[in-house]
């Protein structure tokens, strides 16, 4: 053999500096690895809400904790970017702070908490209320990557019910909660249909963050390391809730709160209880968005405007029950 | 089985008799992990916008349909490489193989296919599609074509929808060195989605452009 050709012995990582070049930053995530990634995001852009196997690698997080999140980021990070990482809205939760530390001191990338000046967003349970642009690009940390695990449990015949689009049993699923509870029940995952063509999870967002998804600026990568899958929604893409046409898709909505800190009645809210049972108190769940509109930094309207949906729920609400009366 | 010591047999060689690899053309090919980092960028952002363009920094004299693939492949990856009758793309192919260890392949086995000549609507006629249960394994195609984004009076005029563009709208992508037969037989390539396969122009200057499935590419000519 000539020098020119990979070396054929040695181990795994040295066969693959032979063939992709010397990691800058050894450790956590090599160049093969990272090509694997790659190649599965292209095929996951290229079939919008299909789920993409692939070799899912040892991360130095336990899988389920971000696991695949990481593996999608690592892949398309570099030393200009930069990154922020949420866990539940907020820049500063601990699983948030550790892999947005470990992502920067691995790659070289600049710490972010600022939404707009993001080039990568990693997020667990939430899509930031401030709209995303062009350029930026979203990755969620899924947990359950199969919307259809509820409903069925053998994974050979949920791959059979994706490629023949047969969701026959998923509409039954939603008809009966509807029956049995006056409601469709899905809270965090609701079951969305992408480009008209697969049923998706959007990881475990509230509804609230669902309608941010459809016709987005932003690339959105959906990475599920323990489940060794990954897929994708490209810019202005369709992503509809699947719901009834006379069920209308709601999201979730108390009346009359506003955050304590901003006074934000538009965005995702959580509840604070309050001490010694006193009422408790509500704050935005994005805190870099809270922390804008306190300086009037934050545009008028959230990403989605999900206040709509919530605000038209409830004039139907209040109609119907005139009606009744 | 005849006894042979181990180590001692040559490793089968295939190589194309026009066109050794030669080291100058592996090293332009053999991508390190911040070029095959920002080639990846560009890559995803025009497949995710079609009719966007992108500019690959290419390694001189390097076709870049060959770079843009080989930041991508590995030896998990079986490749094609469609050459033409000069022996500079056959040995621009071997270069591939050396650079990336990846698995020779035919053309209708390949994953990935590189194209260094011409397309025909023959060649995306035999590419793989993928199945329903597996569609991600349809071909992904990075052909050399002379020019995109240009004005010029040879250049075939696409309209492009589909995911990626913005809806009700049509982005506008002029190619030059894809003929219109190949279009059509792109179109009916992917005409059963989700199979189908996604494909990558890329121009002598760098300039690349991205094709997935499911565009909906459209003649000005046509209604």
């Amino acid at each position: 053999m000539n020098t020119l050709s990979p070396t054929r012995t040695g181990t795994g990582a040295s066969r693959a500096g032979a063939l992709a070049g010397p990691d800058p930053r050894p450790g956590i995530f090599d160049e093969l690895s990272k090509r694997e990634l790659r190649r599965a995001m292209l095929s996951g852009i290229a079939i919008p809400g299909y789920q993409v196997p692939y070799g899912s690698r040892e991360m130095p997080v336990a899988r389920g904790w971000g696991s695949g999140g990481l593996q999608a980021t690592l892949s398309l990070v570099c030393d200009e970017d930069q990154l922020k990482v949420i866990d539940q809205g907020e820049d500063a939760g601990v699983n948030a702070s550790n892999l947005r530390r470990l992502i920067t001191e691995h790659t070289g990338a600049g710490e972010e908490t600022d939404t707009r000046a993001a080039d990568i967003i990693q997020s667990r349970h939430r899509i930031p209320e401030q709209p995303l642009t062009d350029g930026q690009i979203l990755v969620l940390q899924v947990p359950n990557a199969e919307p259809l695990f509820r409903i069925v449990q053998e994974m050979d015949e949920q791959r059979r019910m994706h490629a023949e689009a047969d969701y026959a049993k998923m509409w039954v699923w939603l008809y009966e909660d509807i029956v049995h509870n006056g409601l469709i029940t899905a809270a965090a995952g609701y079951p969305v249909l992408v480009e008209g063509r697969y049923v998706m999870t959007p990881s475990p967002i509230p509804r609230w963050d669902v309608p941010k998804m459809n016709d987005s600026d932003a690339i959105t990568i959906l990475s599920a390391g323990r489940e060794k899958r990954l897929f994708a929604v490209p810019p202005h893409t369709r992503v509809v809730p699947l719901t009834f046409d006379d069920r209308p898709f709601e999201v979730e909505y108390t009346p009359g709160t506003a955050c304590r800190l901003c006074g934000s009645d538009d965005t995702y809210l959580v509840e604070e209880p309050g001490e010694n049972g006193a009422p408790g108190t509500w704050s935005c769940s994005d805190t870099d968005f809270c922390t804008r509109r306190r300086t009037g930094d934050a545009p008028a309207d959230v990403a989605g405007q999900p206040v709509e949906l919530a605000r038209a729920a409830l004039r139907r609400a209040t109609r119907e029950q005139e009606e009744t009366s | 089985m005849t006894d042979r010591a181990a180590g001692t047999a040559p490793a089968p060689v295939h190589r194309a008799p026009s066109g050794a690899p030669d080291a100058k053309r592996v090293r332009a090919l053999r991508r390190m992990p911040q070029q095959s980092q920002r080639d990846f960028t560009a890559l995803l952002d025009v497949l995710a916008r079609p009719g966007r363009i992108r500019r690959l920094t290419l390694p001189e004299a390097a076709p870049a349909a060959a770079v843009a693939g080989c930041g991508l492949i590995d030896v998990e990856v079986p490749v094609h490489v469609l050459t033409g009758p000069d022996p500079d793309s056959a040995a621009w192919a071997e270069a591939v193989y050396a650079a990336t260890g990846a698995p020779r392949a035919a053309l209708p086995d390949a994953r990935t296919v590189i194209a260094l000549r011409p397309l025909t609507p023959e060649d995306i006629a035999a590419l793989h599609r993928g199945t329903p249960l597996d569609p991600e394994t349809g071909a992904r195609l990075f052909a050399q074509v002379d020019a995109v984004g240009g004005q010029g009076p040879h250049d075939t005029e696409l309209l492009l929808s589909g995911p990626g563009v913005p809806d009700g709208t049509e982005r506008r992508l002029a190619v030059r060195g894809l003929t219109a037969d190949t279009v059509a037989a792109l179109a009916a390539a992917n005409a059963e989605f989700p199979c189908g396969v996604d494909l990558f122009l890329a121009a002598a200057d760098g300039s690349v452009a991205g094709l997935p499935r499911t565009t909906r590419v459209r003649r000005p000519e046509e209604a």
